[in-house]
């Protein structure tokens, strides 16, 4: 393939502009990574550092030992992220579409329906209150899927956003022609599309699911009940307490709590699943990227 | 153009049909996507609307015991607490400052990262740096401060200790001069945010009709030419749709951002102090659902009359992008 | 245009409904709370038990949970012929609550906490039940441990809470590290005893900074420094920092503590502290605790709150021999009371969760449980004495027992339960013979009732904030910042504070 000049000029830049941000993510998160393998002593004396003195599995050692439920945790947060994501891109790509549908009466009305949840809220305990006492979810499944989480305005908005600039008009109407109604037009045409904003929102959707902890953290109160987020937040709660107040007794002399390294543990046990599954989700990025330029 | 042509084509047809043909007709053509609506506004209706009805605690003396309903009308009074000093301008000024910048940096470098992205021909680079771009996004604010705080600590920070002390500078003490914050929280926070919207901006390029760019190279444009006159035009909407979500918050702010990173510290306030610092620093030994609440509907009705006005000028200049 | 309107107004009905709909929910079940406040529901037996739902905080994933749980409503049941009902709740709880509390969730008795918003927000919000009737009805346990302070966790007489048996004052005090006291050559006597004021320290401090000059002489978390802290310090704050007692066992003015000569004092020490290169650096945003980072092993000294043997504690949880020099007298005032365990107004029958509480201070049994678990299982007792004291049964450890809180501090009566091997066996003993001895604040059993001072008392907090630990780090020049906190909290509304507070208390004084 033939390259210009000013092509090659503008792969470099591109290059040079895009190493420095991968750079500037990479030290911080290896930072992370390394100080949850420092030595917790190494770690109060001299701080964060990218080759530590002293290496230490402790606060894993800990993480586990402290944690039995966590597998269990993982589950349910599995469970929800999947289930959740699903309802979340259905329903909200289902009303997107709607939405973009230019001649829709109502369409103006609906839209601001849509986005005036992102303006005004009621607060914790009003959410709180209709969950719990009109629905009764507290401590069923139900309480790490639905509220909040469901469906975002923002996304719907997203989505429209994009069905509205990237899907022309011409498809619309020839699908009408062809006598193909509303719905088929979203499941032939819109969907199959839409794939790359539907990917993106999906890893959103799917983000806030994984990384939610304060759902579990108010919607239930039995423990076996709580996803990872929750638990770890929770864990990292009762150690800070525990190296903060002055000791009960002296069953406390045995204890080492490496307080400092497992915050940076937890967050690194939070975020291996993800990092293992994203190639394969980029990977899907990549076909979402194809697909969508083939419709031309 | 297309659109408003297919519309006035359209209309004498329906014009004659008789009246309740025509509403049939309507009916039957749009009820579909009612139906598509309807799971997303009843999940609204439950998760919002219902709570938000809450928002009048905001006017209330609140008691557990006559409900938020119930309980008797209390004015103004909830507010006071917002205005009663001249903390009231600074963490006006510094929420909407910093939110202005987020926005203008947050959209620029995310333009320019996804068209970087899109453009770049390298397929392992590419997914290197889309991943690279994300990455930030997975952390808790939480963990970032403590990052931040690897790196600024007087003590032991890196760049107190392996950068400055090496060149035989003297070392800053971070967390005490104001100077340096606007722009660090501006750093900390595209770092961390720049991921979402520039993901949202590559599927946007990516949704772009490929003839377009056809089209252009036998007209003998260049890269930069195709970007100014393709890309940016046709991610607009894309644009304006993420910039008027973010005016309709521009009375918040991300509490992690503007409380953790900063490590609470009080010599920073100038600078750091946002409203919902602000609210949380005032209300933590208070407990008072009403005030709360107060700090929240005076944000969301600034952020409304600044996105109506938004979107307003907005639909005057081009219709199709107006949010609604 | 016609369908839009429509569809508004169809809207706006159903925003209605809901309206209504949410808004009798939750205030019916603390109405029925309020009407069986009346005497009428007396127990008699044969009665179907009543269902007592208590809220207890589990600093941990324990494996045992359950077990333990069962052996602890097993106990009700036998003894009061209640069916215990049991909430947990992680070490950070106070949203919950506040969830579970406005909700009208079921919920009897919890531990009111102490990170969270104050008893004041309690009785306003109308959460809580005044617990003084009801410690008339049943209250001869707690009577039996408080005597007449049984009542003392109160505001304008509405008794909010009984506290957890523990230490009446917060004094503040020097940790240091003995091993380098010694390498240093200093000598500090028995239990400090030669030390006698905060300003003996520099000397120490100098010492130890100019034989271990890497090491940090002075940190810890940033609200622990003899000048941030708004616990103890020898005054009565009554119930908020803003307007003290500054010499509460004598004079009953209000002023303002942050222009006392002792702060000033203490502000200006750790200035010169912090200048000389003593204190860490990063005081005013450190979250780690001295503890830990005296663990670590770089830190000499720490500021903290103390106790009867605290150097022991110091000691146990640092793994460095310590000694602790106490510089604050204590003086039995309101800041320890301001936790305790309280009653849901949401309670059905409050009487019965009284009875239920009462007992609970009572019981050695269910106190044990609570902290170490099931007899045999977890713990085993080593000697049955005056002060029995426990330990793990044989061959169990921490890390393989199923149960193992070590939170006495929470629990209603921490003394009535095993004292773990390795404590002093005198401890209880200790503990009341220092709560006896202290001096008593005039104020002891006031509280500051600023219910209608909210917007002052935010304003105030978000001040504090602002320079307390600033200053109280010794990170900036209190003679630049101290006139600016003190001008600020003027304008926040000091002086009204302080106005009504000597008012309130001056009304209280008389009262008496």
């Amino acid at each position: 393939m033939l390259q210009t000049k000013g092509e090659k000029v503008f792969q470099i830049a591109a290059h040079v502009v895009m190493i420095v941000e991968t750079i500037c993510v990479i030290l911080p998160f290896l930072l992370l990574i390394m100080s949850s393998f420092t030595d917790e002593n190494e770690l109060v004396a001299h701080g964060y550092s990218f080759w530590p003195n002293k290496f230490s599995i402790e606060a894993y050692k800990y993480l586990i030992k402290k944690g039995t439920s966590i597998f269990r945790a993982y589950g349910l947060t599995v469970a929800a992220t999947v289930i959740g994501t699903t309802l979340h891109l259905l329903m909200g790509s289902m009303m997107a579409f709607s939405l973009a549908l230019k001649k829709l009466p109502g369409r103006k009305f609906f839209s601001f329906y849509v986005f005036f949840t992102m303006l005004f809220s009621g607060g914790l305990v009003p959410t709180y209150l209709t969950y719990t006492n009109a629905f009764h979810i507290k401590n069923t499944f139900l309480a790490l899927v639905v509220p909040y989480l469901m469906l975002s305005a923002i996304h719907v908005l997203l989505m429209r956003s994009f069905f509205v600039s990237s899907i022309p008009d011409a498809i619309y109407e020839a699908a009408e022609i062809d006598g193909a109604g509303l719905l088929t037009t979203y499941t032939k045409i819109v969907l199959p599309l839409g794939k790359p904003i539907l990917v993106t929102i999906g890893l959103f959707a799917g983000l806030d699911y994984w990384n939610d902890w304060l759902n579990g953290l108010y919607f239930m109160s039995d423990q076996k009940m709580y996803g990872i987020q929750t638990l770890l937040y929770r864990i990292l709660e009762d150690i800070r307490t525990l190296a903060s107040s002055a000791m009960g007794s002296a069953a406390a002399t045995s204890i080492k709590i490496p307080s400092v390294s497992i915050r940076m543990a937890i967050a690194f046990v939070a975020i291996i699943p993800i990092i293992m599954i994203y190639p394969f989700l980029q990977k899907y990025f990549q076909e979402g990227i194809a697909l969508g330029a083939v419709k031309g | 153009m297309k659109i408003q042509q297919a519309e006035s084509q359209a209309r004498p047809v329906r014009r004659v049909s008789h009246r309740r043909g025509r509403s049939r007709y309507l009916f039957k053509k749009w009820a579909p996507a009612y139906l598509l609506m309807l799971p997303g506004l009843i999940y609204f209706f439950i998760n919002n609307y219902i709570p938000m009805t809450g928002i009048v605690v905001a006017f209330k003396k609140y008691k557990v015991s006559t409900g938020i309903y119930g309980s008797p009308w209390n004015g103004l009074k909830n507010f006071e607490y917002l205005f009663a000093t001249n903390d009231a301008f600074t963490i006006t000024r510094n929420t909407l400052c910093y939110n202005l910048a987020f926005i203008l940096v947050n959209m620029a470098l995310g333009v320019l990262f996804a068209i970087f992205i899109t453009e770049i021909k390298n397929k392992y680079a590419k997914k290197v740096y889309q991943s690279a771009v994300l990455f930030p996004f997975l952390i808790s604010i939480i963990i970032v401060s403590y990052i931040v705080f690897g790196f600024l600590s007087v003590d032991n920070g890196m760049i107190n200790k392996s950068i400055l002390s090496p060149l035989g500078l003297e070392g800053v003490a971070w967390y005490t001069e104001k100077k340096y914050w606007p722009f660090i929280l501006v750093f900390v926070n595209s770092w961390k945010e720049v991921g979402y919207s520039c993901l949202i901006y590559i599927a946007g390029i990516t949704g772009i009709d490929d003839a377009f760019y056809e089209a252009a190279k036998i007209d003998g444009a260049g890269k930069l030419r195709q970007i100014w006159s393709i890309t940016l035009p046709c991610l607009l909407p894309t644009i304006i749709t993420i910039v008027l979500l973010n005016v309709g918050r521009v009375f918040y702010s991300n509490f992690g951002l503007f409380y953790q990173v900063p490590m609470n510290s009080g010599s920073l306030f100038d600078v750091t102090n946002t409203i919902d610092t602000y609210v949380y620093r005032s209300l933590m030994k208070i407990g008072n659902i009403g005030m709360a609440s107060a700090a929240g509907f005076y944000q969301s009705i600034v952020g409304f009359f600044l996105v109506l006005f938004s979107n307003t000028v907005v639909r005057r200049i081009s219709p199709d992008n107006a949010l609604f | 245009m016609k369908k839009r309107i429509l569809a508004i107004l169809l809207a706006t009905v159903l925003v209605m409904a809901a309206f209504s709909g949410c808004g009798s929910a939750p205030a019916a079940p603390s109405q029925g709370g309020g009407n069986t406040q009346t005497p009428e529901s007396g127990s008699q037996g044969g009665e179907a038990p009543y269902e007592v739902t208590l809220m207890y905080i589990v600093g941990g994933d324990y494996p045992d949970q359950a077990l333990v749980e069962q052996a602890m409503k097993d106990l009700v049941l036998q003894e009061l012929n209640m069916k215990l009902n049991i909430v947990t709740v992680p070490s950070t709880y106070s949203t919950q609550l506040m969830l579970m509390l406005t909700s009208g969730e079921k919920l009897d008795v919890f531990p009111m906490p102490a990170d969270g918003s104050g008893p004041l927000s309690y009785i306003t919000n109308g959460y809580i039940q005044d617990l003084g009737p009801l410690l008339d009805l049943h209250g001869d346990k707690v009577e039996a441990i408080y005597g007449e302070e049984s009542k003392i966790a109160n505001i304008n007489g509405f008794v909010y809470a009984i506290p957890m048996n523990k230490e009446r004052d917060y004094a503040g005090g020097m940790i240091m590290r003995k091993d380098i006291l010694d390498e240093c050559g200093i000598d500090v006597g028995e239990n400090c005893s030669k030390l006698t004021k905060l300003e003996d320290m520099t000397d120490i401090f100098a010492a130890v900074h100019a034989k271990f000059p890497d090491m940090i002489v002075f940190g810890g978390d940033y609200i622990y420094t003899p000048a941030s802290i708004f616990l103890g310090r020898g005054i009565d704050n009554l119930g908020n920092e803003f307007g003290v007692l500054l010499d509460p066992a004598n004079d009953t003015t209000v002023s303002n503590w942050y222009e006392s000569d002792e702060y000033l004092r203490r502000v200006n020490l750790m200035r010169q502290w912090y200048q000389a290169g003593y204190v860490q650096k990063d005081m005013a945003t450190s979250n780690d605790s001295g503890t830990t980072q005296m663990r670590a092993g770089n830190l000499f000294c720490d500021f903290d709150l103390t106790k009867p043997y605290r150097a022991v504690e110091a000691e146990q949880a640092t793994g460095f021999p310590c000694v602790c020099f106490d510089f604050d007298e204590p003086i039995k005032n309101g800041c320890t009371i301001l936790d305790g365990w309280s009653i849901a107004s949401n309670s059905e029958n409050p009487e019965k969760a009284m009875e239920f509480l009462n007992w609970v201070y009572g019981s050695a049994e269910f106190n044990n449980l609570m902290n170490w678990g099931i007899e045999g299982e977890h713990f085993v007792y080593v000697d049955k004495g005056n002060s029995p004291i426990v330990d793990f049964p044989e061959g169990k450890d921490l890390d393989s027992v199923g149960y193992h809180m070590n939170r006495g501090w929470e629990m209603p009566n921490q003394y009535a339960a095993g004292i773990w091997a390795g404590n002093p066996e005198d401890l209880p003993e200790a503990m009341a013979r220092y709560n006896n001895n202290m001096k008593v604040s005039k104020a002891y059993g006031f509280l500051f009732d600023g219910a209608e001072f909210e917007t002052e008392l935010a304003n105030l907090n978000s001040v504090r904030e602002k320079y307390a630990y600033a200053i109280g780090s010794g990170s900036v020049d209190p003679e630049v910042e101290l006139p600016k906190f003190n001008a600020e909290l003027y304008a926040a509304g000091l002086q009204t504070i302080m106005d009504a507070k000597q008012e309130q208390l001056d009304a209280w004084l008389a009262s008496k």
